[in-house]
């Protein structure tokens, strides 16, 4: 007779209630709950309940800024000036570009048109582009030579959040959930704050569960308006003719057999909370300013920066920032005004969120992650603009245990393909869940009969990449 | 041996909604129900088809049915899962669908059942979950709709339509009852 069973089987026989959490604690500890997939199980369980990871994490929580359309890392990141000395030339063996016979690339190498300089103590050498970034150049830790699969949007996009270029998956902020839980019950585990006018580029998939439960999925706060759907009844109702309805409810679902006990206070409890982790008019002037919500052109993404942090300060596990609506980082053409413009509305939020995390003593504890889905050529595109690239691309990383004022790896003198120390997207993501205190290789689910992983090491031959850890 | 419960998968739960409330189109074959998303990231459809007929579009799943664990159609789903989150509830509560399709009972219940309460509240409990009130369950029922039609009348709503709006909030809290939710 098989006795394991497994925390869902447990919760549910004993009707969801919350109280049975710290009992199914204890019976995990002591080896009765199934909760290796080598078993057969899932590792753990359908819920957000916290839990420990495989050892202590140095991080506990993850903010990704993701900078969709694919960012130029030889003007921003990546200097190069062979490229520039080159500049107008062509590239003497054409033939290394994979796609350069298609959307008006040409084989003329186009050097950056903005200045470089060292900043910060350690002397990173960024874009006159980023200049609050490069302010917090000392607790950055600055990725030249990441590689990426796919050459287009949709595909690379999958691939930074989900390890794979193909849709379905989850992606790694439902895999965080679903191995860490939560440690707030009022809040989801993983929220989305993008830009109130519309979606980036591939929409909800971007934070799609997959094929894991609906409870790990990136759940939507609003940054305008009101901040979690459905939070306000579509009809008008009094506070006190909700407040009835909802304790008629309580009885009905007390008199059936199968009532979850708390669960429309839990609902109250979530308004009162997201309501709470969203309200920006506690902070003091001098944040409000320090994240540039003072200025119409940088208060969008900076007021999604600073919710950020009042999220993970609530116990939120994943938070994900998108800048605004569509692809502002895609530029094919006009790449001098259309980076600038960019830049300017995201520059400051970006770093005023690194800053304030350290000035509150959180950036130890908090992974910052700057990224886009893939870099863009050396050659021009057109008149005056880069194609996309998937040999090549930067990213910064800032806390959570990572190296601070500290460069990794390097791209070919023309910044096309990365060569020193190169990481891949599932290297970054062994990396990221090492810092939580998951082991990668283990932290899995059965999809299809398939025990499936984040980074699926076998195939794609992925490691924590141990020179970017303190 | 206990039996797990199940909740509805979230084209059943839909459906039932559509049913319940009287306004359901089954009709077979057509067109799929088009819808679109908003900049709030809210997707409805004004549409009473059956859930079989929406369209599904990988990129803006609808939203009521994303959150009750609707498999996305990107690969293949050999087993639905089944979560419970805070949104769910939030739907279930807060939502013009539960709102609208609540008030749709109210008046099916209203026309069929006449004026009394206590036969009104028979009908409803019938036409959710196919079975009689219990005692308890109709004492607070009219207790429930005594004190909201004060509660709306209070608000400065006239005496018939606070009635009406008491007997579709019972509806609506009827339809977000874990015993409509679930089954055994």
């Amino acid at each position: 007779m098989n006795l394991q069973i497994s925390r869902r089987q447990l919760l549910q026989s004993l009707g969801n209630g919350f109280g049975v959490l710290a009992l199914a604690g204890v019976l995990e500890d002591a080896g009765l709950l199934a909760s290796e997939v080598g078993s057969g199980k899932h590792l753990v369980g359908d819920d957000l309940a916290p839990r420990p990871g495989h050892f202590p994490g140095k991080a506990k929580a993850v903010i990704q800024l993701f900078q969709n359309g694919g960012p130029s890392q030889m003007d921003l990141l990546d200097n190069k000036p062979e490229l520039s000395r080159h500049n107008g030339q062509p590239h003497p063996d054409p033939g290394v570009f994979e796609t350069l016979n298609q959307s008006g690339n040409r084989n003329v190498l186009m050097g950056t048109a903005f200045q470089f300089a060292h900043y910060g103590q350690c002397g990173m050498e960024l874009s006159e582009l980023l200049p609050h970034i490069a302010g917090a150049a000392d607790d950055l830790c600055l990725l030249r030579s990441m590689h990426t699969e796919h050459n287009n949007h949709p595909f690379a996009i999958s691939m930074m959040q989900t390890g794979k270029t193909f849709a379905g998956r989850p992606a790694m902020g439902s895999w965080i959930c679903y191995g860490l839980g939560s440690e707030n019950w009022n809040l989801p585990g993983y929220v989305v704050l993008r830009d109130p006018a519309g979606y980036n580029t591939s929409g909800k998939t971007v934070w799609s569960n997959g094929w894991l439960p609906a409870v790990y999925q990136g759940t939507e706060f609003s940054s305008a308006g009101t901040p979690v759907l459905y939070m306000d009844p579509a009809r008008p109702r009094s506070a006190q003719a909700r407040a009835r309805s909802q304790a008629c409810l309580s009885v009905l679902n007390d008199a059936h057999l199968l009532g979850h006990p708390g669960e429309s206070e839990l609902e109250a409890r979530v308004q009162l909370e997201a309501t709470d982790a969203l309200d920006l008019s506690s902070e003091t002037e001098a944040t409000r300013k320090l994240y540039g919500l003072d200025n119409p052109v940088t208060a969008g993404y900076g007021t999604r920066c600073l919710m950020a942090r009042r999220l993970v300060e609530a116990g939120v596990r994943f938070v994900q920032v998108f800048p605004p609506v569509g692809q502002p980082w895609d530029h094919h053409a006009q790449l001098i005004s259309a980076l600038k413009t960019i830049c300017d509305k995201t520059d400051h939020g970006s770093a005023a969120l690194i800053r304030d995390l350290k000035l509150r003593g959180l950036l130890d504890k908090v992974i910052v992650m700057w990224t886009g889905e893939f870099g863009r050529l050396p050659i021009t595109q057109g008149a005056d603009g880069r194609d996309h690239n998937r040999n090549a691309f930067s990213l910064l990383m800032a806390g959570g245990g990572f190296k601070a004022g500290h460069i990794h790896g390097e791209t070919d003198e023309f910044g096309y393909r990365s060569i020193k120390d190169r990481v891949s997207v599932p290297d970054l993501h062994a990396t990221i869940l090492h810092q939580l205190g998951i082991d990668h290789t283990r932290l899995s689910y059965v999809h299809g009969g398939r025990p499936e992983r984040l980074t699926d090491p076998e195939v794609t031959g992925a490691g924590v990449v141990e020179e970017l850890l303190v | 041996m206990a039996v797990e419960p199940e909740r509805l998968d979230a084209e059943i739960l839909r459906d039932a909604i559509l049913a319940i409330s009287g306004c359901i189109d089954r009709t077979v074959g057509g067109s799929p129900v088009m819808y679109k998303t908003e900049a709030s990231g809210m997707s409805r459809t004004d549409s009473t088809r059956r859930s079989l007929y929406l369209l599904v579009r990988r990129v803006y799943p609808l939203k009521f049915m994303e959150i009750f664990d609707a498999p996305i159609i990107a690969v293949n789903c050999p087993q639905r899962t089944m979560s419970t989150t805070v949104l769910q509830s939030l739907a279930q509560l807060n939502s013009g669908f539960l709102f609208e399709k609540a008030e749709l009972l109210a008046d099916r219940v209203a026309g069929a059942a006449g004026q009394d309460p206590a036969a009104q509240i028979r009908l409803a409990f019938e036409l959710v979950f196919t079975r009689e009130p219990r005692e308890s369950e109709l004492k607070e029922s009219l207790l429930f709709l005594e004190e909201q039609t004060a509660i709306h009348v209070a608000a400065e709503i006239a005496g018939d339509q606070a009635a009406r709006m008491a007997l579709a909030d019972l509806c609506h809290m009827l339809m977000t009852t874990n015993e409509f939710l679930y089954v055994e």
